[in-house]
């Protein structure tokens, strides 16, 4: 009887397999300690630092537009470019050791276009060129005319059918992130990467969907950031938001989870005329107060942010329910209303909850 | 209740302890039935996985951009200008097809192809890519990993590496869903490693990743500069249905099995309930209510299920595990589709056995327990046997429908079918005459043999009673008998057909080009291959010589007109072809049909120039073509000898002079009769798989009968302590009672030798001739049949011997009276 009792109890715990776990986004990019490594005595240097970064592990160059056409019907865009290094372990005459993948999603109210791209680097395809400022991945170009990303023309294709064409300008400074441009993401500062935005960004452009064109125009945000320490598997996710309000004001707010640890939150606070102030965790909270089911797993889309040392108590919740990116690397990223002591509209992005 | 339950319950585990024979028979009963069905189930998965990854269109066949001369090639400055233009759905390849070699010096393979995977942004690199991560989860390989479709990748397990001649080691090889056979793929960025790079090795095409609608055609073409061409995507290959007939076979001996293992648990209960008569008196004495009793018999088995279920789903596995490479072989050479090894799911598939097992339980509880309260309410169970004529009338009955069955038989389902019916038809037909043949048996006997006398007469009453286990052997040894015949058949007009195909003294594999071949040998006898299509299925085509001594290696079934010489002039003339019977059978083709063959294109791809144009030829005869699961059209040499179309074989004839040491520079070298002694090991080693079940079903159906044997033992009891107390020897009544059983087996066994030659036939002439559009003359051999015969009576001997050993005959008359 002991023997069934035994054999019962195993298939019980065999049957009682432990759910998923939360995973990291970038945990399978791969990590090397014989990478570049973030620190404060090389704080960010522009425009040199417009460039690539090919000896840190992780870098991406991130625009979001939160756009509109004639009829007030509003528009979410992103176009992203990340570079991986990989470490194949061996030398290659084809290629370098780094990796391209390009993100390109448009979202109006009733539709979701996104396309993933990959390749190689070193083969001509894919890359980021300084002088002048170019960003491309086979025939998605984002042309500077001159060393600085802006001002520049983004020409994309999204899966044959949905064809975008912008032409993005700065009025305002480069923002660097903590401490100048070294932007700390963990409570130990384990985590960490170099950060700066471009916030003050306007768009015009066509956006031509089905056959359909539609002249659109809005506000942009440009994030470049690079890192090898976000390539860590304890670094699970995050959520970001970067917010425009309708007085001019900006603000990044981001929560970091590692392991188990209380999420650290950072942020920086950009008044409208490029004054900038960074937010520590003590001095912001982002918390989530509703959810969106998304394959078969919630996913927090509504958040309460606020700032007691600027009087900030935001609600953001998406402008539609459903910004998900599929693909390899699967995360939330979509367009957001921002209500309550300020009002605006912005982009929210949420990694790790897949 | 629950304590009333627990304390019956308690009593008969505490009797089963005591006498623990017959639950032991039911746990070995289950063990057999759960571990042979898992083992059924997990081939049969493997070979269906195999079979979804054989047939996923490979992106190989999808449209090309190639060079459009020899002397510009394409370069990976194309590539990116085609990339940058928007023509995303393109991805470079470079083929490398210098020899591959295992670590330890063997040869493993030919053709590395470098894929641009990272820029193949579809469902199929991304399944490669989660293949990847699922296996670097769980082994830690470092170093440049191979793609492969399932039967190559485990052809290619090499445990040092795969050696490249000038690029770097291949470290390990992953199967992976939608590649050609025998082509490795690796990341270009790992092809081009080592000593290759794009100027020593230029691309050998951009491939298109998905397919490609005119438009994008038209626009595609319109970007691309003079040195580059499209060409259009090659016909979809189509493997056929083999393993899939394959896994239906494997069901059908799966679900045979466990039927006889299903008789044994039946009798095992049986017996245990009868054992048990008295002491489950007893308890109804005491006021344990028969619900109660039911319910405590039913958890006991509950108990037997959650021994015996596990450990024999396990076996299962381990049986598979170990015929993997095996079947691995087995698939990839003769169904040319793959084997691969299947997850077990362990959890789910104990858990379903046990729920199948013990509902199935559940269910003959019941009928025993019904069985059992006749058997206490009754003195005997007289056997009534019908009127002959109506005996007559049921057979009459029996053969006509089964007849039917067999004859209208068109399709694989429907030629399973058949065999089922030989085998229900067969076991319904012992029923009705298997006591009248005991009779007649019994009026040979003279009276004045006693014992002789009594066991004829026992055997009549025992006929009726042993119906289950007789119908199991029955089953068991006419598929025994069936499958020996087909094998028997199968491997004589295989051997034949080898001698005769391969008729030069000696064959020579190379990989040098034909160029060098024919300069080096200008006498030999190449072999060509190509690709056409007909009816939009892929027809291969080989060429074939019109020598005398060639024609004297081909076998033709049929020939036009009855006239050989006909035949191959018009062969040799290029007028008529000759095509295998998998042809003639797929596409209902006969003799001086005519057949509209497409473009044939040399090699195994229908790309490129074609080196025959579409054309229309006569039938001129059809060749018997063993094993092949294609269709397949022969021309004469003259006609059809591309170099690119070279096979790599080579005919040596006597006239062929050439030193070994030439031979041995062109490749290797084997002679005719190693040949076919390879080809027949490989040919042997097939039928493992079976030919085990096959074992494995006679010895269940052997159990069955030694359980039946127990039972009745029981019934004898008194007339056995009558008979010994006449004095007559307990080895004499021990002897006597065996005579009794292999009576009833040699019975068995002589009606099921017509039945297993019939179903032998139904085997070659409708299952095989459906599923794999070929068939072979039957063969009988009478030393087959009576091995078969033989091997079954020694098994049911062997474990006759075990219960009718311990039978002793006395009787214990307080249990009786308790009764």
């Amino acid at each position: 009887m002991k023997a069934v009792f035994f054999i019962l109890m195993l298939l019980v715990l065999m049957a009682c397999s432990k759910d998923s776990e939360r995973t990291s986004l970038f945990s399978g990019a791969g990590e090397s300690a014989a990478r570049a490594q973030v620190t404060s005595k090389n704080p960010v240097s522009l425009p040199a630092d417009h460039a690539s970064h090919p000896a840190y592990e992780l870098e991406w160059w991130y625009l979001t537009f939160v756009l509109k056409d004639a009829q007030e019907r509003p528009y979410g865009v992103q176009f992203t470019l990340f570079r991986f290094g990989t470490d194949s372990g061996f030398v290659s005459n084809w290629s370098n050791a780094q990796q391209w993948m390009g993100h390109a999603s448009l979202h109006s109210l009733n539709d979701h276009a996104f396309e993933s791209r990959f390749a190689a680097g070193g083969v001509g395809n894919a890359g980021v060129g300084s002088a002048p400022f170019s960003a491309w991945i086979d025939d998605w170009q984002w042309q500077s005319d001159s060393d600085a990303p802006f001002p520049a023309t983004l020409r994309f294709r999204i899966n044959q059918h949905t064809q975008l064409s912008l032409t993005v300008k700065d009025n305002g400074p480069y923002i660097r992130h903590g401490d100048n441009g070294v932007s700390v993401k963990s409570r130990d500062g384990k985590f960490r990467s170099y950060y700066y935005s471009q916030p003050f960004l306007t768009a015009t452009g066509a956006i031509t969907h089905q056959g359909t064109q539609r002249a659109v125009s809005g506000e942009a945000w440009y994030d470049h950031e690079w890192t090898s320490q976000l390539a860590r598997r304890e670094a699970l996710g995050w959520d970001w938001f970067s917010v425009h309000f309708d007085n001019g004001d900006k603000l990044m707010a981001f929560q970091m989870h590692v392991d188990d640890a209380v999420p650290y939150t950072t942020g920086t606070y950009i008044k409208h005329d490029g004054t900038a102030r960074t937010l520590t965790d003590s001095d912001l909270t982002i918390r989530p107060t509703g959810y969106e089911t998304i394959n078969e797993k919630p996913v927090p889309v509504n958040w309460q942010i606020t700032s007691q040392a600027h009087d900030i108590n935001i609600s953001v919740s998406p402008f539609k329910s459903g910004q998900w990116n599929p693909g390899q690397f699967a995360y939330y990223e979509g367009r957001v209303t921002v209500s309550g002591t300020h009002k605006g509209s912005g982009f929210m992005e949420l990694t790790g909850y897949q | 209740m629950i304590n009333r339950l627990r304390l019956v319950l308690i009593t008969l585990l505490k009797l089963a302890r005591f006498k623990p024979w017959e639950p032991v028979l039911i746990i070995i009963a289950l063990l057999i039935a759960t571990g042979g069905v898992s083992s059924v189930w997990l081939i049969n998965e493997g070979a269906r996985q195999g079979d979804i990854a054989s047939q996923t269109p490979s992106v190989f066949a999808n449209a090309h951009i190639t060079a459009a001369h020899d002397d510009i090639p394409l370069t990976r400055n194309d590539y990116v200008s085609l990339r940058r233009a928007g023509f995303t759905e393109w991805i470079a390849l470079s083929e490398d097809t210098r020899p591959l070699t295992c670590a330890d010096d063997s040869g493993v393979g030919k053709q590395v192809d470098g894929l641009d995977i990272i820029g193949a942004d579809t469902q199929v690199a991304q399944s490669w890519l989660v293949t990847s991560e699922r296996y670097s989860a769980s082994e830690a390989t470092t170093g440049i990993v191979a793609f492969a479709s399932p039967s190559t990748a485990a052809r290619y397990a090499c445990p040092g590496g795969i050696i490249r001649k000038t690029g770097h080691t291949i470290a390990s090889v992953r199967a992976v869903n939608g590649l050609p056979d025998d082509v490795l793929v690796v990341p270009i960025n790992a092809f081009y490693t080592g000593q290759v790079t794009p100027k020593t090795h230029p691309l050998t095409a951009l491939l298109a990743i998905e397919n490609i609608d005119p438009e994008r055609q038209q626009a595609v073409k319109a970007v691309l500069p003079e040195h580059l061409q499209l060409e259009q995507a090659s016909t979809t290959l189509s493997k056929g249905n083999l393993s899939e007939s394959f896994r239906l076979n494997l069901w059908a001996m799966g679900v045979l099995m466990a039927v006889v293992a299903l008789f044994i648990v039946l009798n095992a209960m049986l017996l245990m309930y009868r054992s048990r008569l008295s002491v489950a008196v007893r308890l109804r004495q005491m006021g344990v209510s028969a619900r109660l009793l039911q319910a405590a018999l039913l958890a006991e088995l509950a108990v037997y299920c959650l021994i015996s279920t596990p450990i024999g789903v396990i076996a299962g596995l381990y049986l598979t595990r170990q015929l993997t490479p095996v079947l691995q072989q087995t698939f990839s050479a003769l169904f040319d589709s793959a084997f691969i090894s299947p997850a077990p799911f362990l959890v789910q598939t104990i858990s379903g056995a046990l729920l199948i097992t013990f509902v199935a339980l559940s269910i003959f509880c019941v009928i025993t327990g019904r069985q059992l309260t006749r058997a206490t309410a009754t003195a005997s169970v007289r056997f009534s046997e019908w009127p002959l004529k109506w005996r007559i009338a049921i057979s009459a009955a029996i053969v006509l429908v089964t007849g039917l069955l067999v004859w209208l038989a068109d399709t694989t389902l429907s030629a399973l079918v058949s065999v089922a019916a030989v085998l229900l038809g067969g076991s319904a037909l012992i029923i009705l005459w298997l006591p009248h043949l005991t009779r007649r048996i019994r009026d040979l006997v003279p009276p004045r043999y006693v014992l002789p006398n009594y066991v004829a007469a026992s055997a009549i009453t025992l006929s009726g009673k042993t119906r289950l286990a007789v119908c199991a052997f029955f089953i068991a040894l006419s598929a025994n008998i069936g499958m020996n015949v087909m094998t028997d058949s199968f491997r004589q007009a295989t051997e034949s057909w080898l001698s005769q195909r391969l008729s030069a003294p000696a064959y020579l594999y190379t990989e040098q080009s034909y160029e060098k071949v024919a300069a080096t040998l200008p006498d030999a006898q190449a072999v060509f291959r190509g690709t056409t299509s007909m009816a939009s299925r892929r027809v291969t085509v080989r060429s074939f010589p019109g020598s005398e001594s060639a024609r004297q290696s081909l076998a033709l079934d049929a020939v036009i007109n009855n006239d050989p010489e006909q035949a191959w002039q018009d062969f040799t003339r290029g007028k008529a072809v000759f095509v295998n019977q998998q042809f003639a059978l797929t596409f209902n083709k006969k003799i001086a049909d005519t057949i509209a063959l497409d473009a044939v294109y040399p090699g195994d791809k229908s790309r490129g120039t074609p080196s025959l144009a579409s054309q229309s030829y006569q039938i001129a005869g059809i060749y018997p073509d063993y094993g092949n699961p294609d269709t397949q059209v022969l021309l004469p040499v003259s006609r059809f000898a591309p170099a690119e179309g070279f096979s790599g074989v080579v005919a040596l004839y006597d006239e062929t002079a050439a030193s070994e040491a030439t031979l041995s520079a062109l490749g290797e070298t084997y002679d005719a009769s190693k040949l076919i002694a390879r080809s027949m090991q490989t040919f042997d080693r097939t039928f493992v798989v079976t030919d085990a079940l096959n074992i494995s079903t006679l010895l269940v159906a052997g159990l069955c009968f030694a359980i039946s044997v127990s039972v009745l033992m029981m019934d004898l009891r008194p007339q056995l302590s009558v008979l010994r107390a006449l004095g007559v020897h307990q080895w004499q009544i021990k002897l006597t009672l065996l005579a009794q059983y292999m009576v009833f087996c040699l019975l068995t066994a002589l009606l099921a030798v017509p039945f297993g030659i019939l179903l032998a036939w139904v085997f070659i002439s409708r299952v095989n001739r459906y599923a794999f559009y070929w068939y072979y003359p039957m063969d009988i051999t009478l030393s087959v049949l009576m091995q078969s015969v033989f091997i079954s009576l020694v098994v049911v001997l062997c474990v006759l011997l075990l219960p009718v050993g311990r039978i002793k005959a006395n009787v214990d008359l307080r249990q009786e009276a308790a009764v």
